[in-house]
């Protein structure tokens, strides 16, 4: 039995990207595909996703095309790929306030969005900071601070304090504090519906971006595999590797679990389809009931 | 919900190191690297000025916004109480300082004129939240968040990256090597 279908929509992409972006200490290793993605859960009644991505009108173009991102399409061509419209969205887990996850709220007019309270604050105490402290602040955009002061005016915005179980049914949702951001949220859902789930799915926000981090090189150490941080850490790697640690042990350590959202290799490992304008579905998971949307 | 009897006190234990009012954060000159190369000595001296100014208003707005989403959403109505506030004040009076004695090259009196409109913008909603009833029931976050929203338009339509005057600084972030690929 399953209750819910996952998939991963690719929205646009950065074509050659460092791979010391992705990956811990890949320093001069070349460059990768970095793929654009949210997620969307199906079931239960429910149309959730994890993450909006950013808004490509006005400033957000000027981005894209200042930084190298390209093909991006709305959430109403993306989401057609699976035969749903950006009305039918009803949750969004904000896994973090980077401005590709956070700023397209405006593109979903019917969805309660949830983040973590100290994501907020913290971010704003870190925009108390003078100049000099300002790393801390990349990839934010103080305008999607100020969309969620209208999205909470509207009560459509929950700031939730820690872990929170059964925000949907059997949809969980957990918090790595100072690690990728100052408390950035990932996504279970326990598909079978037990507290003990043996289906259960990790969408992993960016605290993992690749396989990688999972199941990186461990030569060095005579191991076959370690778990190796993302290369963007405003808190500390080794928080990076504990909230690796705690995913995976949900998952019962089963790796293709957990769902690393900036992974191009994703098409590799699940159904998965190119559209016509060159972005990717990938199936992770169906519903009983639910038809596939890459075949 | 979560039980919120363990929480952090918000922003004041989210600044273990420096608090915004500590001593040590003392505003520094503006650094020189990055500017434009073959413009004049007064273009540049503007920009210098000029990416200090917007650099305060862009955090003002953001540090604004987001006490306003943590009184809103989460209920926390020492937000506005919050040295981050008066903090926020502060800044803008030394912006108002600032704007007043900086003048523009004729082709940039636009940026000026909007950075001028953003700082008004702030300050109208800064205003706002000195409503005593903003403390009370459910505060009406109208009239501030108008004022917000629309210095942030201003101020985004006063950017400049060849001054480093962006809303979103990715120099050090996941998405930097874009710009690095086109040079």
């Amino acid at each position: 039995m399953s209750d819910y279908s996952i998939w991963v929509l690719e929205y646009s992409y950065v074509a050659k990207y460092h791979k010391s972006g992705v990956l811990y200490g890949a320093h001069n290793q070349g460059y990768v595909k970095l793929p654009y993605c949210y997620a969307v859960i199906k079931g239960n009644g429910h149309v959730a996703m994890v993450d909006v991505g950013y808004n490509d009108k006005d400033y957000g173009k000027h981005l894209g095309d200042k930084f190298g991102v390209e093909n991006w399409r709305s959430p109403k061509e993306v989401l057609a790929g699976i035969g749903l419209k950006p009305e039918d969205v009803d949750t969004v887990f904000i896994t973090h306030a980077h401005f590709d996850h956070f700023g397209n709220v405006e593109d979903f007019p019917n969805a309660k969005f949830y983040i973590q309270e100290r994501e907020i604050a913290k971010w704003t105490w870190a925009m108390s900071l003078p100049d000099r402290l300002r790393w801390m602040l990349v990839a934010v955009d103080p305008g999607d601070i100020v969309r969620g002061v209208e999205l909470a005016r509207q009560k459509r915005l929950v700031c939730i304090d820690g872990p929170l179980s059964n925000v949907l049914p059997n949809i969980d949702l957990h918090v790595a504090y100072d690690s990728h951001t100052f408390a950035s949220m990932w996504v279970e859902v326990r598909n079978d519906g037990k507290t003990a789930s043996e289906d259960a799915w990790v969408l992993a926000g960016d605290l993992v971006y690749v396989f990688d981090n999972i199941e990186g090189p461990g030569g060095v150490v005579d191991l076959d595999k370690i778990y190796v941080p993302v290369g963007l850490a405003l808190g500390s790697q080794q928080n990076l590797v504990m909230a690796t640690e705690a995913m995976m042990k949900q998952v019962n350590y089963e790796a293709r679990r957990v769902i690393p959202i900036h992974e191009e290799r994703l098409k590799d490992a699940f159904p998965s389809r190119i559209r016509p304008d060159g972005l990717r579905i990938s199936e992770i998971c169906l519903a009983d009931g639910e038809t596939s949307k890459v075949r | 919900m979560a039980n919120r009897s363990g929480s952090l006190s918000l922003l004041d234990a989210a600044a273990p190191v420096h608090r915004p009012d500590c001593a040590s954060l003392a505003a520094e000159p503006p650094m020189a690297d990055g500017l434009p190369e073959k413009v004049s000595d007064e273009v540049i001296a503007y920009g210098l000025e000029a990416r200090r100014i917007y650099a305060d208003l862009k955090r003002v707005i953001g540090q604004t916004a987001g006490l306003l989403i943590l009184a809103q959403a989460s209920g926390r109505r020492e937000a506005f109480d919050l040295p981050s506030l008066a903090g926020a004040r502060e800044t803008w009076l030394e912006c108002r300082d600032r704007l007043g004695s900086l003048s523009a090259p004729s082709r940039l009196d636009a940026n000026l004129r909007r950075m001028a409109a953003a700082h008004r913008l702030v300050g109208a909603c800064l205003a706002a939240l000195q409503s005593p009833r903003m403390a009370e029931g459910d505060p009406d976050l109208t009239v501030s968040l108008d004022n917000l929203s629309a210095a942030y338009r201003q101020l985004q339509a006063a950017s400049e990256h060849r001054f480093g005057m962006t809303m979103v600084d990715f120099r050090y972030s996941c998405c930097n090597c874009g710009i690095e690929l086109q040079k």
